[in-house]
């Protein structure tokens, strides 16, 4: 699947010396995240190397280093929006000496700044940029392997995993003739919704509802096109909406009477499309999305989870006991 | 300093350029093996398409939904603190799904959205989130690099001042390497594109446009119509490319033109401009003409008159006998507080004075610029768009649900946070629940404002209405097919009978009841000068107004602070009236507008101080009377 695998030997310098010792946990911990089918170990040599430079502390003399070779000095240019016209492959060649020597001086100065500012600690004095370093290091670990490329066995068993997440919520769509109990009480008001369900149901039905909509004004809609399930028990309230639910979709016939928070109402349900679980071919594009989001919270859980294993946090008894009150 | 760093970040972005995958915080969609063509990734709509869905003969459903929303790809979210709430936790958030908050705290509405549009500022968009993801193309990228070294020295304030300063200028210098813009908003596109559920969820594709001048707001939300597809193409309009409003309609002018599809531009925080959101001037300081009223209504049908920071109705010092005038008010100053707030500049902010103005306009150019319909916004930075009164997620990070937020200052030097208003939302009347639908509705000013609860109200201006109408089960047939809904137009009519106005409202079916609904009525005296008059036109609880004074009796207040709860024990669920002007003049322009205010409740404050124990100050407003307002109906002679 992977086009051009990287090694860790080509591109990544010597990584392998100074393998083990304090990386070695987290290593292993993240070559057996890779080795879940979904993340298919791609990057490896990358992803060694980087939690190798996250973790390994430099001796005194390496700190003090700073080589630049082409690779170097090419990848400072390419990163330079207009520093190289012809791209970077053939720039540094067609550069005249003193650009390069421009170049030079200029990488020099940002590596060493940087690296000065934060043997100084200036870093770790702003949340802000605390806050942007802890969040690069998240999106790298969400990112150390490229895009998911799930096949639909895949996705089909991660929608198996997360049913409940693919339920349609249902709704339903229909008129109605209200009744109030309020202006004609609550008797009444049922006795005549009772006696005019017959009649518009019978012969001269589409007659009786030409001449004007029977009944009363309802306080929200009369129509209800496709409106789910919570914003009908709000309106109904519950009990009503669950006869409704649960009576059968007849568009030529009136239904009820139906009892209300305010009133007795006959229905006339268009269509109703109970709640109900969502075939994976409904959903597969919302299962692609959560499949690559839950993925990459993965990664990023395993990456926090190794940093956990590799420092060792200590709680103070007494914050201990404020957690363990607060529980 | 190991010198391998450097390194592995640039081979990482080597692996991640290589991937051919460089798509930022949203990734790039999954891609499916095998028979299921999940790209583009949208949700097909979950009812098969044979069974009916509409009513026949039905006109038009009520869409709850918010057109201003910012999460971390807004570049002042980010620098104070929202660095994860990206388009995609916003879009759940809004859909009814539980989310963790930028500071930890699990979000989940009480009542999902029916809509929403993610409207980051354009400009500098998303940078931050590429500077943390360490995107290549910008590693060397001299503004990012002058804001790592203010960070690295500690200097915080100088750095905010310089991201702001680089948003409100326009040096070539500062301008993004190419490419990046484009693949900041292809996020952004795709991220709409993934929630977009027809029917059940819709996401409008939007942005806004932040340009700041002296200090004074004339931020405005572009909002399109079309889909991901027609949006790719384009990179938004930001301040750098323009400061002037001319200039963005003209950007929004080239855009229908080239094809891409519908598109309308919604001011907002007037409040916050000084004056010079509807100043009588252009841009260039001279007056109106007849060219520029007719592109401003074109492009501007909308006004966002009530959100996060304040409330833009109208102002006490404007309208001194509307009792109800003094709320949520943000109006001491301009959006960069650098100029305290003078009387006259109220004049051209809060929208009733300047839907008068709009008359004064039309009658003197032809055209009325100030024609919009009213609509709520949150405008929150967190990616929630979280304003129900007893579930406030706040504006920045910092005054997202937690102890003592009320008393710290927004985002560390703004005003107190209980100065903020859990406001608002935009109720649509629209013929269903899709991008085309809702737009529409924006576009035809059929849509209202909230402060927050969803109330019902329909308005309908017309010349034939009759008693018996208004309590017709289907009243609203009868409005439409008499008259027109609110944001339609009434043209003079043979005789000199009065325009009559059907208006049901209904309380939020899970909220509390109605005190009163109003309706605000503005006209030109025959000097061309624009006046305005409030009418109480339906009252609970059989209230009558006082003769000598004018005004009804206060509803009363049923609220418990001790619990922050209240009672419907005062109130009406339903207010419904038909209603015809006593001071018309045929002769004269005019516009009316219904205002529906519901019975005292408990504000967000009021939560807090049981939540989490917080003392409030005596200042700090802890009740409140949430209300609605609906777009106006025009009369033109």
């Amino acid at each position: 699947m992977l086009e051009r695998p990287i090694s860790a030997s080509t591109d990544l310098g010597e990584p392998n010396r100074r393998a083990g010792g304090p990386t070695a946990g987290i290593r292993a911990r993240l070559v057996s995240a890779l080795r879940e089918p979904v993340v298919q170990f791609l990057l490896i040599g990358g992803a060694i190397f980087l939690l190798h430079g996250l973790t390994t502390k430099p001796s005194a003399d390496e700190q003090l280093d700073f080589r630049i070779d082409r690779a170097t000095l090419a990848r400072f240019a390419e990163s330079r929006p207009g520093t190289f016209e012809a791209g970077p492959a053939a720039g540094l060649t067609t550069m005249r000496p003193g650009e390069v020597s421009a170049l030079v001086e200029a990488l020099t100065r940002e590596e060493l700044s940087y690296r000065e500012a934060k043997a100084l600690g200036l870093d770790q004095q702003d949340y802000l940029i605390r806050r942007r370093l802890s969040q690069s290091l998240d999106f790298l670990f969400r990112n150390v392997a490229p895009p998911a490329r799930p096949s639909r066995a895949e996705l089909e068993a991660f929608y198996r995993q997360n049913l409940a997440h693919y339920v349609a919520p249902g709704d339903i769509t229909f008129s109605h003739i209200f009744f109030d109990a309020e202006r004609r009480g609550w008797k009444n008001a049922e006795k005549e919704a009772q006696q005019l369900l017959p009649r518009l149901n019978g012969p001269r039905g589409e007659a009786i509802m030409d001449a004007g909509w029977p009944g009363d004004r309802f306080a929200y809609e009369m129509n209800y096109a496709a409106r789910t399930r919570p914003l009908i028990e709000s309106q109904f309230g519950t009990e009503m909406t669950a006869r409704l639910f649960a009576s059968g979709a007849d568009s030529a016939r009136w239904q009820g009477p139906f009892r209300s928070t305010s009133g007795y109402h006959l229905a006339r349900i268009v269509d109703i499309a109970p709640s109900r679980q969502a075939r994976f071919e409904e959903v597969a594009g919302e299962v692609a999305r959560d499949y690559r989001l839950a993925r990459e919270d993965r990664m990023a859980a395993t990456g926090l989870q190794a940093l956990k294993e590799k420092y060792r946090v200590t709680i103070s008894p007494e914050v201990q006991r404020l957690m363990e009150k607060r529980r | 300093m190991s010198p391998t760093r450097p390194l592995f970040l640039a081979s990482l972005a080597l692996v991640l350029s290589m991937s051919g995958s460089y798509h930022g915080n949203a990734g790039a969609p999954a891609t499916v093996e095998g028979t299921v063509d999940a790209s583009p990734v949208i949700a097909p709509p979950r009812a098969s398409a044979s069974r009916s869905r509409q009513v026949p003969g039905e006109t038009t459903q009520l869409y709850w939904g918010d057109v201003h929303l910012h999460t971390n790809y807004s570049l002042d979210a980010y620098i104070n603190g929202n660095t994860t709430m990206s388009p995609d936790q916003a879009y759940r958030f809004a859909r009814g799904e539980e989310v963790m908050s930028q500071t930890g705290v699990r979000a989940k509405l009480l009542r999902p959205l029916d809509f929403l549009a993610v409207t980051d500022h354009s400009e500098y968009m998303g940078v931050h989130v590429r500077l943390a993801q360490k995107d290549p193309r910008l590693a060397n990228w001299p503004v990012g690099k002058r804001w790592a070294e203010l960070l690295a020295k500690g200097n915080r304030v100088n750095y905010l001042l310089d991201v702001l300063g680089t948003v409100q200028d326009n040096r070539p210098e500062d301008a993004l390497p190419a490419g990046v813009n484009k693949s900041i908003w292809q996020d952004v596109v795709d991220a709409a594109e993934r929630y977009y559920e027809p029917g059940r969820f819709t996401t409008l594709i939007g942005y806004e446009w932040s340009s700041t001048v002296s200090g004074d707001n004339l931020h405005r939300n572009v909002i399109f119509r079309g889909n991901g597809k027609a949006l790719s193409k384009i990179v938004p309009f930001t301040n750098q490319d323009g400061r002037d409003p001319e200039q963005l309609w003209d950007w929004l002018g080239k855009f229908e033109s080239s094809g891409g599809g519908k598109v309308l531009a919604i001011p907002h925080n007037a409040n916050l401009s000084n004056g010079r959101m509807f100043s009588p001037n252009m841009s260039d300081g001279q007056p109106f003409t007849s060219d520029y009223v007719r592109t401003r209504a074109r492009w501007e049908p909308l006004v966002e008159v009530t959100q996060i920071k304040g409330d833009g109705e109208t102002d006490p010092k404007l309208t001194p006998d509307d009792e109800f005038a003094d709320f949520e008010r943000w109006d001491t100053t301009n959006l960069m507080n650098n100029k305290p707030k003078q009387p006259w500049m109220l004049q051209y902010e809060y929208a009733r004075s300047v839907l008068g103005l709009g008359l004064e306009y039309e009658s003197k150019l032809g055209a009325n610029p100030f024609k919009f319909g009213m609509i709520g916004g949150t405008d929150a930075h967190t990616g929630l768009s979280g304003i129900e009164e007893s579930n406030f997620m706040g504006k920045f990070p910092d005054s997202e649900p937690r102890a003592g937020r009320a008393m710290k200052r927004l985002s560390g030097l703004g005003p107190f946070n209980w100065t903020l208003s859990a406001s608002g939302l935009t109720a649509a009347w629209a013929r269903d629940n899709s991008r085309g639908a809702i737009f529409d509705a924006f576009a035809r000013r059929e849509v209202y404002a909230t402060t927050g609860p969803r109330m019902k109200v329909r308005f309908f201006g017309g010349w034939k209405y009759n008693e018996r109408d208004i309590s017709r089960p289907d009243y609203v047939r009868v409005g439409y097919a008499k008259g027109v809904p609110m944001g339609g137009d009434l043209l003079r009519q043979k005789g000199n009978q009065p325009p009559r106005f059907m208006v049901v409202a209904s309380k939020d079916p899970d909220g509390a009841n109605l005190d009163r609904v109003q309706i605000i009525k503005g006209w030109l005296d025959a000097n061309g000068k624009a006046h305005q008059k409030i009418y109480d036109v339906a009252l609970s609880d059989g209230r009558k107004r006082d003769p000598k004074t004018g005004k009804a009796p206060p509803v009363g207040n049923s609220v418990n602070l001790a619990k922050a709860t209240y009672t419907n024990s005062i109130g009406a669920r339903e207010l419904a009236t038909l209603w015809s002007d006593p001071d018309f003049d045929p002769k004269t322009r005019a516009f009316y507008y219904a205002r529906v205010i519901e019975i005292p409740t408990p504000r967000w404050t009021a939560f807090d101080a049981v939540r989490f124990g917080d003392k409030m100050a005596p200042e700090i407003p802890m009740i409140l009377q949430e209300r609605a307002y609906t777009s106006p109906i025009w009369y033109t002679p």
